[in-house]
Formats: C-alpha cells, structure tokens, sequence
C-alpha cells in the first residue's frame, strides 16, 4: 500500500512561527504535526510513504522521520516540490513513486481523530474509484463542501457562500490507479494551481466518488486558534491536567 | 543596559519536538518562544541585545531575527558549541557587555509579570526576581527572612528550604563578568548562575523582588501548553515587537 503526505507551502497564515519553520514541523502538544497524519498511514498498514516539501525542509523531514525507531518499518521517500502549485501539483510529482498504483493521499495539516484504518484496507482490497472523508463543520464558508443527497456525493463546493450541507472534504483522499492520468490531464484553476478538488470533481462526474462521514475530532491546522485547539484535545486524550 | 538572551541547550526533554528544531523557536501560541523574552527586553527599552545560541540552529535564529533593525535594535549572536551553565553567559558576552550593566534572560521564559521598572531604575549590584511554585526542587531557590529580605540561595534542593523559585531574569553590573569567569564548574560540571548571585548575596548587593503573575519555564510538554494558553490569554497586547 503506498500514501503520499502533502507537508509544502509557505504557511504564511501561522506567521511568524512558520518563518522558519515548516508548518508540518511545529508541535502539537508532545509531538510534530506530520506524525499525526503519518500515523493515521501506518497504523492502516501503508509503509511505503512519500513526503512532497520544500526542498529547504527536506533534510529536516528526513532527520526527524529517518531516525525514529518509531516509523523503523517504514520506507520513506522524499520528493521536493520545487515550487509551491497546489496540493494536485505535488500529487503530479509522485508520478514515478505512484508508478500506476492506487495511493492514500493525506495533508501533512490534518489530524483525523477517527480510526479510519479498516476504510483505507478495505479500499486497496479492491481500489475502484475515490473515497473522500467528510465530517460536519460548524462554518461551511471555510471549507470545500460536498452535497449529499441519497447516500451520493451530487456536489463539491469551494468555500460556498450559501451552503446546502456543511460537510467538509477532510484532507485524506483514496484514490484508484486512475488518479495518475487524471492529473496529468488536470488544468490550472483561476488561482493558477492544479486543483484537488478537480480531481474529485473528475471522479464524481464519473460516478465514482464514495464517501465515509468522521465522527469524532477533525482538526485543518492553518490559524493559531485551531492549534491552539490540537494542542489541548491531544493533551486531554493523553490525560493531561490544564 | 545591555541585554543577552541565552538560547542554547539541546532540550533533549521536549524531543521529538527539538529534534529538527531549537527549543526556543518553537511556537507558543502565535509567535516563536524566543519572542516573548525578546518583547521583555525591548520593551523596557533595551536596544543592544546578545543572542547565544547553539550551533545547530544558528541560522534559524539569523533568518528569523535578522539583524534587529526590524525590531528597532541591534542583535549580536555568540555560538555556544557545548552548553557549560547559565553564567557562561557573562563570559561569553565580555566584550558584548563592554563595563555596561547587562539584563540576562533565559530563551525559554515567558513572564506574565513586566519588569520595565526593575530594568530601569536598576543602578548596581544584583536583582532577580523570585516566584511561588508547587515544584521548587526544579528550580534555584531563594529562602527569605520574615522581612522578604533574602537569606540563602541553593541550586535545585534536595531538602525543602523555601516554594521561591528564581526565574530566568537576571539585572547584574558589569562585575558578573569577573564573578564569572572566577567561578569554579560544580558538581554538574557547569558554571551556575545561583554562585553568581550568591557572591552578590555574600556583599549584601543582591536584592530578590517576588513577582506577580503567571511565569512558565517552556521546558515540558505541559509547561508549553500552559504557555500557549498565557500567551493567548494574557499576554496578545503585551506585545510590542
């Protein structure tokens, strides 16, 4: 099973602590950000791993992730992005790691509470489509939204002013062995970036899009109140007193 | 009144957070630790300002802080390649220093508590600043007469003398640079800034003011998270950098 972690851009939201510091990098209570998500791979079992960053982070990545007995059993690969173009623009770049597999994409920001490991063994079972991962917010104008009517994705929105649901697409995607020739396909968006959400779109319009609804804590780590936020709900999971 | 910001260690405590990155540039709440020592200083109007730090992340601290204009001061930076203790500080900031009187604080405290006044009024001899804590034993602890008047000093005590702690915040004149550099290593092997003060102490020169409000020292998981929640709480218009 192989998964790629999405750990580039600038961060520049969570200034100044990212002036320095690659936003993956930073704490979240006892441990580093990309743990969370790496975790949430390797506990389902995926240990053949790539992670998209900077080239200037690179060594730091590998550092800290080579050389913790921890994550021993997993082989690491580590891919710069070069330039910063979207999350779908470092997918791209996992083209010959992917070599025409199905993959786990997950953002390097994203922590996912939810056990989801049996969905991601489920689905390289039988790797037929995209899964997306959607959990109920309180502010749908925040994030990409998708509509559900009986059971199916009809919809997925980018930030809508007027929302006509108020599930989030989470940041961890699985994706059939299509996903490589959809994004060499893809086409920037308004904002010049190969577009995640175009890949979604893409496998919604072909009938292909499943779901699964999180219902524990999600957490899209880009403002300092919702690291604020990460901080204390591990430290509380982990039975520290504040 | 000069001022040094020690920010050296390995800060092998807070691993695997300090693997790949200094302690003191580890966000609390909004900003990087270091800038809450920082804002103390320049905010009492210090403008020369020593950073020490380790060689591993030495151009961490160069990119983020640059050379001070942007914070209206001016930054120098010693590399201290094996931590030897706190009044290692002094020696290293001799000619930094140059005869003035110096203000050090330690990278990693965050004080509620605004010591402008102490830093400008402050003339000669000593003064630090003590607070009351659940886990003195950590700490260098000062013991008071009944008139607050300070009796004894002792570095982490194995037996119960006082709950004041010393925090990270130290106004000496420029004969610490001496004190320093006469000290003999202890029996951890480091030059303790507890025998600086003691010297003070021994002349009568060292004055030990409690302080108000929270104080963390960032060196666990869970004093880092009570600092976030200080910093958002209390200190957002603290800030003047």
């Amino acid at each position: 099973m192989k998964g790629i972690i999405i750990a580039g851009g600038r961060g520049s939201r969570l200034y100044p602590i990212t002036k320095v510091t690659n936003k993956h990098l930073l704490a979240v209570y006892d441990q580093p950000l990309i743990y969370y998500p790496l975790k949430t791979l390797s506990n389902a079992g995926v240990k053949d791993i790539a992670v998209v960053s900077d080239n200037k982070y690179i060594e730091q990545f590998k550092t800290l992730l080579t050389s913790n007995g921890a994550f021993k059993d997993i082989n690491f690969n580590f891919i710069d992005q070069k330039e910063a173009g979207g999350i779908a623009q470092a997918l791209g770049l996992c083209q010959e790691f992917g070599a025409n597999e199905p993959v786990a994409v997950i953002l390097g920001d994203n922590i996912i509470e939810e056990n989801v490991s049996s969905a991601i063994q489920d689905f390289f079972l039988n790797p037929n489509g995209a899964v997306v991962f959607l959990k109920s917010v309180a502010n749908p104008e925040r994030y990409e939204i998708a509509s559900i009517s009986n059971d199916k994705i009809t919809q997925i929105e980018q930030k809508p002013i007027s929302a006509q649901s108020n599930y989030a697409v989470t940041g961890l995607y699985l994706y059939d062995s299509q996903v490589w020739q959809i994004i060499s396909g893809l086409k920037p968006s308004v904002r010049g970036e190969l577009e995640i959400t175009d890949v979604n779109l893409y496998y919604l319009k072909k009938n292909f899009l499943q779901y699964q609804i999180l219902d524990k804590h999600w957490f899209d780590i880009d403002t300092f109140k919702i690291l604020l936020e990460a901080n204390i709900y591990i430290a509380k999971e982990k039975e520290v007193e504040i | 009144m000069r001022g040094i910001i020690l920010a050296g260690g390995k800060a092998t405590r807070l691993n695997p957070l300090s693997k790949v990155t200094s302690k003191q540039l580890l966000p609390v709440y909004n900003r990087p630790m270091i800038y809450y020592p920082l804002n103390t200083l320049i905010r009492a109007g210090i403008k020369e300002i020593l950073i020490i730090v380790a060689p591993e992340r030495a151009g961490d601290f160069l990119n983020l802080l640059g050379s001070g204009k942007e914070f209206g001061c001016r930054f120098t930076y010693e590399i201290q390649d094996e931590p030897r203790g706190l009044a290692d500080a002094f020696i290293m900031g001799e000619n930094f220093i140059d005869n003035e009187n110096v203000a050090l604080i330690l990278g990693d405290n965050i004080f509620e508590y605004d010591p402008t006044h102490d830093i400008k009024l402050y003339n000669t001899g000593g003064k630090v600043f003590a607070k009351k804590v659940h886990d003195p034993e950590r700490f260098g602890v000062v013991k008071f007469d009944d008139n607050m008047k300070a009796q004894q000093i002792i570095e982490k005590p194995k037996e119960w003398i006082s709950d004041y702690a010393l925090t990270g915040l130290y106004l000496f004149d420029k004969r610490c640079v001496e004190v320093a550099k006469n000290l003999q290593p202890s029996a951890r092997g480091e030059l303790e800034i507890v025998d600086v003060m003691n010297w003070y102490l021994d002349k009568g020169e060292l004055e030990v003011a409690t302080i108000d409000g929270e104080w963390e020292d960032a060196g666990t998981f869970d004093s880092l998270l009570r600092a976030h929640n200080l910093s958002k709480d209390k200190l957002q218009d603290k800030f003047v950098i």
